[in-house]
């Protein structure tokens, strides 16, 4: 079919097929290729070429130079031609996979199709579609390429547009955003409002991670190998402590590379979340997807004030690739005023001054002083005494309570956690109760979320507390209307 | 209190037959793995297998006998706005899925199961985690019980 490369956003709008960048087959595919040369290379250079060199230079005497140099002559010819060969039948391949690569836009859905034996036909409704994220991973970053995450309600409704010059991804993709009622409107459409929100510095983030539990289990690693070491008195038992150190480092760079320069920006009330140092990634989240979020702060935090926040999200991205982020991370490092504000933008049920304030007595204070911090007697739950016997650190904070229509989950000492959960979004709540429980009169109650890092549970409720919690949540959710619906983009009005 | 004011419903006790049948099966692979000493042919390690052979055996009948108990504690009720599901003796759980929250209601029978007349129902929400199956339920209940459900989703869609 006679398809053009999609050059500008607005072609889109008529409804034919577009070819993608020519460099998308090799940037998907090249990089295993690149590796098998990269492997015969290696393997050659030993018997091959390095030896012709050395012979040449006569830095390797060989008695029989002649016969030796004849077979190198001759396998040379052969190794060129293969390696043409190789490069010949690639390049025909890659030339035949992007002739085949289209995409194609109308009103109602978005489709990929490619693929010359193993064909694949991907469409995307419009309507359907939560949210594009824009990645950049470093190769494709470097020749100015992006592609786009299409992620779609249902699992593994995604479709991935890869590789597009940025400046045109960014532009398709406000354009498959956009409802089609614009389509026959040629003008630009109006720039969006875009307010920077936060910006995580790269010295503090860096703090952060050294700053952390993992720097204690990697110390205590390293204490470990090298008093083995000590003992050992073997010159090879120090290579113990140096692989730690240097698991060590590799681990801080690659969460540095992965996570720093984090930004967060709010657009029309969506959240949008940009990452990585060298690969980037950014994804915008509408308030609506965000099914739980979690507030956390690991105890060497506490002295500085820091926090994470983390959420469960509805239809995670990445498909195509484990290596894209989950971006199920919001915040990887925040003070309390920049978590306060992340926490306002991801839930605006909470935006009042008094229920922040409860949100901040419940991270805080124990249990036993949250009615004085401001939250109602009624609308809260409390782990009983008895469950210092299954919980001994955190029976003292564990509990939850209903803060404007979120129900928060507050758990944790050493590593304090409050989960956040929406009640329109929660799907269903339970009470559970193991055998330790079962001895001390102790229940548990959880309300199921979509998956993610957040944990929606609370332990070491008396059996009572938790049964009267399970129907106070339950009756919540069941009268909870859903006054925040996700935003329905490209959907046709019908008659 | 729930407790008392709902009334559950019981699963088939047919449903009995079908487990009895899946921990058998269920307890062929320890029962293999502890005979391995055995098959060795080493006589020394033979005492390792006789113990294995007999914890296994051990802890299957144990399983076994718990059956009915176990049966009994499945029930479930339609509740005005949720249907509420239990299960389990030593690890006890209650769920409670609000119709609306329903996204798919899904009728499956192994062969064994139909031999029984028997059939599972799988209530699917957005949340991998509420893991709603109902086991031995009659097939014409199963049935009702699906298309029940999915008429009270429809009217009451919220939280996706």
């Amino acid at each position: 079919m006679p398809a053009a490369v999609l050059r500008r956003a607005a072609d889109l709008r008529g409804g034919e097929w577009f070819r993608l960048h020519p460099l998308t087959p090799v940037l998907q595919g090249g990089v295993v290729l690149l590796g098998l040369a990269g492997a015969g290379f290696a393997a050659l250079w030993e018997t091959v070429i390095l030896r012709s060199i050395l012979i040449f230079a006569g830095v390797e005497e060989d008695d029989e130079l002649s016969g030796i140099a004849l077979l190198i002559a001759d396998s040379l010819v052969v190794v060129f031609l293969g390696a043409l060969a190789v490069v010949g039948v690639s390049a025909l391949v890659f030339w035949v996979q992007w002739r085949v690569h289209v995409v194609r836009m109308d009103d109602d859905v978005l489709e990929v199709k490619k693929g010359v034996i193993a064909k694949s036909s991907r469409r995307a409704r419009r309507d359907r579609i939560n949210t594009i994220g824009v990645r950049r991973p470093l190769i494709p970053r470097m020749l100015g390429l992006a592609k786009l995450d299409i992620q779609a309600a249902g699992s593994d409704a995604n479709v991935v547009l890869a590789y597009l010059p940025y400046s045109v991804a960014t532009a398709v993709r406000r354009e498959i955003l956009q409802t089609p009622k614009a389509t026959n409107d040629e003008s630009e459409p109006d720039p969006q409002v875009v307010t920077r929100e936060l910006e995580v510095s790269l010295f503090r983030y860096l703090a952060s991670l050294v700053v952390s539990v993992e720097t204690i289990f990697f110390g205590a690693g390293f204490v470990g190998t090298i008093m083995a070491a000590l003992a050992a008195e073997e010159l090879v038992a120090w290579l113990g402590p140096i692989a730690v150190v240097f698991g060590y480092v590799v681990y801080l760079a690659d969460r540095f590379l992965r996570v720093g320069n984090f930004v967060v920006d709010s657009i029309e009330g969506d959240v949008r979340v940009s990452l990585g140092l060298l690969s980037t990634s950014v994804e915008t989240i509408p308030p609506a997807r965000i099914h739980a979020l979690q507030i956390s702060q690991p105890w060497p935090w506490k002295l500085l004030g820091w926090w994470r926040v983390d959420a469960n999200l509805a239809s995670s991205p990445g498909s195509a690739n484990n290596k894209t982020p989950a971006h199920t991370l919001l915040l990887p490092v925040a003070t309390t005023r920049e978590m306060m504000r992340m926490v306002e933008l991801c839930l605006p049920g909470l935006r009042e001054d008094t229920s922040m304030a409860q949100v901040m007595t419940l991270l805080h204070l124990p249990h036993s002083h949250w009615v004085a911090g401001g939250l109602d007697e009624r609308s809260l739950v409390r782990a009983s005494p008895m469950a210092r016997y299954r919980i001994p650190l955190s029976a003292g904070v564990t509990g939850s309570a209903v803060i404007a229509g979120v129900v928060a989950l507050r758990c944790g000492r050493w590593i304090s956690k409050l989960a956040l959960v929406p009640v329109a979004r929660i799907q269903s709540s339970s009470v559970s109760q193991g055998p330790w429980h079962r001895a001390l009169g102790l229940s548990s109650c959880a309300l199921e979320s979509v998956e993610g890092p957040v944990s929606t549970r609370v332990l070491g409720l008396s059996s009572e507390d938790a049964r009267r919690w399970w129907d106070t949540v339950q009756a919540l959710i069941v009268s909870a209307v859903d006054d925040t619906t996700p935003k329905r983009r490209g959907r046709r009005t019908k008659a | 209190m729930t407790e008392q004011d709902t009334a559950w419903q019981p699963i088939s006790p047919r449903y009995r037959v079908e487990a009895l049948v899946h921990t058998l099966g269920g307890s062929l692979v320890p029962l293999g793995i502890a005979s391995i000493p055995l098959w060795i042919g080493e006589p020394s390690f033979a005492w390792l297998s006789w113990y294995a052979l007999a914890g296994t055996v051990g802890i299957t009948a144990l399983v076994v006998g718990f059956i009915p108990r176990r049966v009994r504690a499945y029930g479930y009720a339609l509740r005005a706005d949720d249907l509420v599901f239990r299960r389990g003796i030593f690890f006890q759980r209650q769920v409670a899925v609000p119709y609306g929250r329903l996204q798919l209601v899904d009728v499956t029978r192994g062969p064994l199961s139909r031999l029984l007349g028997l059939s599972e129902l799988r209530l699917v929400t957005a949340a991998a985690a509420t893991g709603v199956t109902i086991p031995g339920l009659p097939l014409p209940i199963a049935e009702e019980l699906r298309d029940r459900l999915i008429a009270v989703a429809e009217t009451r869609r919220a939280g996706l």
